[in-house]
């Protein structure tokens, strides 16, 4: 049971109402501004809360939007096969560049280090410098990229391909790159914060660890057993979303991952000689994302029956955030951790404060 | 699951067959048929569609390899992600239409709708359609994917039944018929048939009756010589519940590779209802559906579409499961 003797964490502070399914959110690194797109391709920037609309409706999705790691760009893609840059320098932000592609983009990613973008183009994935207005490159595969993520520090690219994941020394392309091979293929990966681990969740209802602390240390395949990848198997459906926790460095803890699976949310952690594992099962629906407040232990878990429950330390459940009925659709805190922002399946757009900072 | 779940779920129909045998004339019909409704549609070949909608999506064909347990299978991956794309706007569309090439194995698109919780939970296959021409047909009859294409399909459209005879008709019918008990067979010209026949079919349904075509059980020796056949078992009696399981396990694991699809009702010992299953490869649903009727003959039927079946081996290991 959620504690009722507990102080709110969280209230409500925005609620916006777009037309269509909530598709993606993306907060920018600097400023109070959050960047929202929806099924019918509407981008709706709201700047201290106050919305103006991007891009309007136009019944093609945009499905992956985000932030320059400097805040200076926003980058939207969708069904158009179109990525449009907005520089955010000015009062109103302006779309400076469209790179035409004719493929449906579903994933793109900044590199936190600096303005390159890497998006999926059919088979292949284009990584574009906003600051040069031109292509770095141009990573060819046999298949489609199921997902793309750079490390934290930018010098790694990984990109889950068929049963493998590909890991690019993003400052030399031309280096031979990392292969981690899987089981079945990988539907998202996703980087710890700290770098060391690199998780990916498996079609086959399993999650694979990388420790690429040791991956790249390594010259040649693993051959001891620690040096292994791990996989964490059982779970009793599909692996929707994965989000590793970002406690203070401070806090001197190891990093914690979460899973959303089915109505349930399985946190596992790395022990010094062990691993740790435990169920959140507090849900009534299926859970379709989850992410840790940033340099806390705070974790929302977000279902699509409309509810939020915030986790004291990924463990104490300490406040459920009711959203509309139809339900939810997706989540994202700020990078300061002071606002979560959350997307609705009918359009609904809602953010909540932390009522002490 | 409630009726209004059951609804809002989006009905997918597979398209199949080869270039040219009249499919793109096939879908042109639905689109205007379906004229008010809107139809998103998943194509292999963009090049050769030449129609002008707006839900349509080109694909590549992503074969992602599945190992769950003791089940392998393979899906398309490509289709997971387009199909979890497009049901973030659900209230926009009402039906989707699969187009694969003429070399593609409808296998994976098949199992994805049984594979993955969120394309089963979002729509359902209603039919896969093969449209096969009648005059080039011959061509292609050696090819596996042709064999494929017939073997799953529930609906097969004859189709230019205006370029070859009515004898050669028969024989190519009677060919099909041999291969796939199950499926119904249209003589069209132009693809052109009644869109009842066609959408709305409920061929995955473990409701829909089974129907084994009279004819293919009347003939009493099959004379052909095609790699793919179609095998009913038709028996009176109760089953063993347990000894059945055991064999269609074994089934399964065995020669699950070479079954396409497979149908039955059963009369379980014991039990007051009927048990309906089907299959696909090595995927296998079943379950007791409703009483058997007061007035009603219990009964066996089983079929198994596939390539290098045993017709009297799996006749004889069924037998072997009654009481």
């Amino acid at each position: 049971m959620v504690s009722e003797s507990v102080e709110s964490i969280l209230e409500l502070v925005v609620q916006e109402t777009l037309l269509d399914y909530i598709v993606a959110i993306a907060w920018s690194p600097v400023g109070n501004i959050v960047a929202v797109a929806a099924g019918d391709g509407e981008v709706r920037l709201l700047k201290n809360f106050a919305p103006m609309s991007l891009c309007p409706p136009t019944g093609k999705s945009i499905d992956a939007i985000g932030f320059s790691g400097d805040g200076q760009w926003l980058a939207a893609g969708g069904q158009d096969g179109r990525v449009r840059l907005w520089q955010m320098d000015g009062e109103i932000p302006i779309v400076v560049e469209t790179i035409v592609c004719d493929f449906w983009i579903d994933r793109l990613v900044w590199n936190p280090a600096c303005n390159q973008l890497a998006f999926n183009q059919g088979k292949t994935v284009q990584v574009w410098d906003a600051d040069h207005g031109e292509a770095v490159i141009v990573l060819e595969s046999s298949s489609e990229p199921q997902d793309i993520r750079w490390s934290p520090d930018g010098r790694h690219l990984a990109i889950a391909i068929q049963s493998n994941v590909h890991i690019w020394n993003a400052q030399n392309w031309n280096a031979p790159r990392y292969q981690w091979e899987l089981m079945s293929p990988a539907s998202s990966i996703v980087w710890s914060a700290d770098g060391v681990y690199l998780a990916g969740a498996i079609h086959d209802h399993s999650v694979g660890i990388l420790d690429w602390s040791k991956a790249q240390q390594l010259q040649d395949a693993p051959t001891h057993e620690s040096d292994l990848p791990m996989l964490l198997q059982g779970f009793p459906g599909k692996v929707r979303r994965l989000g590793w926790s970002d406690f203070p460095a401070s806090a001197a803890l190891p990093p914690v991952l979460a899973a959303a699976t089915c109505e349930l949310v399985t946190m596992w952690m790395p022990t010094s000689d062990d691993l740790e594992s435990w169920v959140l099962d507090l849900h009534d629906g299926n859970v379709l994302d989850v992410a840790f407040q940033p340099k806390s232990g705070l974790l929302a878990s977000l279902s699509e029956e409309g509810r939020i429950i915030l986790w004291q330390a990924a463990v104490e459940p300490s406040q459920v955030l009711e959203g509309p009925q139809s339900g939810l659709s997706c989540l994202a805190w700020d990078p300061q951790g002071q606002h979560l922002a959350a997307g609705g399946q009918q359009g609904e757009f809602l953010i909540w404060s932390m009522t002490i900072s | 699951m409630t009726t209004s779940e059951a609804q809002a779920k989006v009905p997918v129909t597979l398209l199949t067959g080869y270039l040219g045998a009249g499919k793109t004339t096939l879908l042109n019909r639905i689109l205007t048929y379906e004229h008010g409704k809107k139809v998103a549609v998943i194509v292999n070949e963009f090049g050769d569609v030449g129609i002008d909608h707006q839900l349509i999506i080109n694909a590549d064909e992503e074969i992602f390899e599945m190992n769950n347990g003791c089940i392998c299978c393979t899906v398309r991956g490509d289709l997971i992600r387009i199909i979890g794309n497009l049901m973030k706007r659900r209230d926009k569309f009402d039906h989707l239409v699969i187009e694969t090439t003429g070399l593609a194995d409808p296998a994976p698109v098949i199992q994805t709708f049984f594979m993955d919780e969120d394309v089963q939970a979002q729509t359902y296959l209603d039919s896969v359609v093969t449209v096969v021409d009648a005059k080039h047909i011959e061509q292609h009859w050696d090819a596996e994917e042709a064999q494929e294409q017939i073997a799953f399909a529930d609906v097969i459209l004859l189709n230019k039944t205006d370029l070859v005879t009515s004898k050669d008709l028969d024989v190519l019918e009677s060919r099909i018929r041999s291969m796939n008990a199950l499926t119904k067979i249209y003589r069209t010209r132009d693809s052109e048939l009644e869109m009842d026949a066609l959408l709305g079919i409920g061929a995955f349904s473990l409701d829909r009756a089974l129907e084994i075509d009279p004819e293919f059980l009347n003939e009493l020796a099959h004379e052909h010589d095609e790699t793919v056949v179609s095998v009913a078992i038709v028996e009176a009696g109760e089953v063993d519940g347990d000894k059945l399981n055991d064999w269609l396990g074994k089934l399964l694991r065995e020669q699950g590779a070479d079954i396409f699809r497979m149908k039955g009702i059963l009369t379980i010992a014991g039990e007051d209802m009927r048990f309906v299953f089907q299959g696909v490869h090595m995927l296998f649903d079943g379950r007791a559906d409703r009483p058997w009727n007061p007035g009603e003959t219990r009964k066996n039927e089983l079929v198994f579409i596939g390539r290098n079946l045993d017709d009297a081996q799996l006749k004889q290991d069924f037998r072997s499961c009654l009481v």
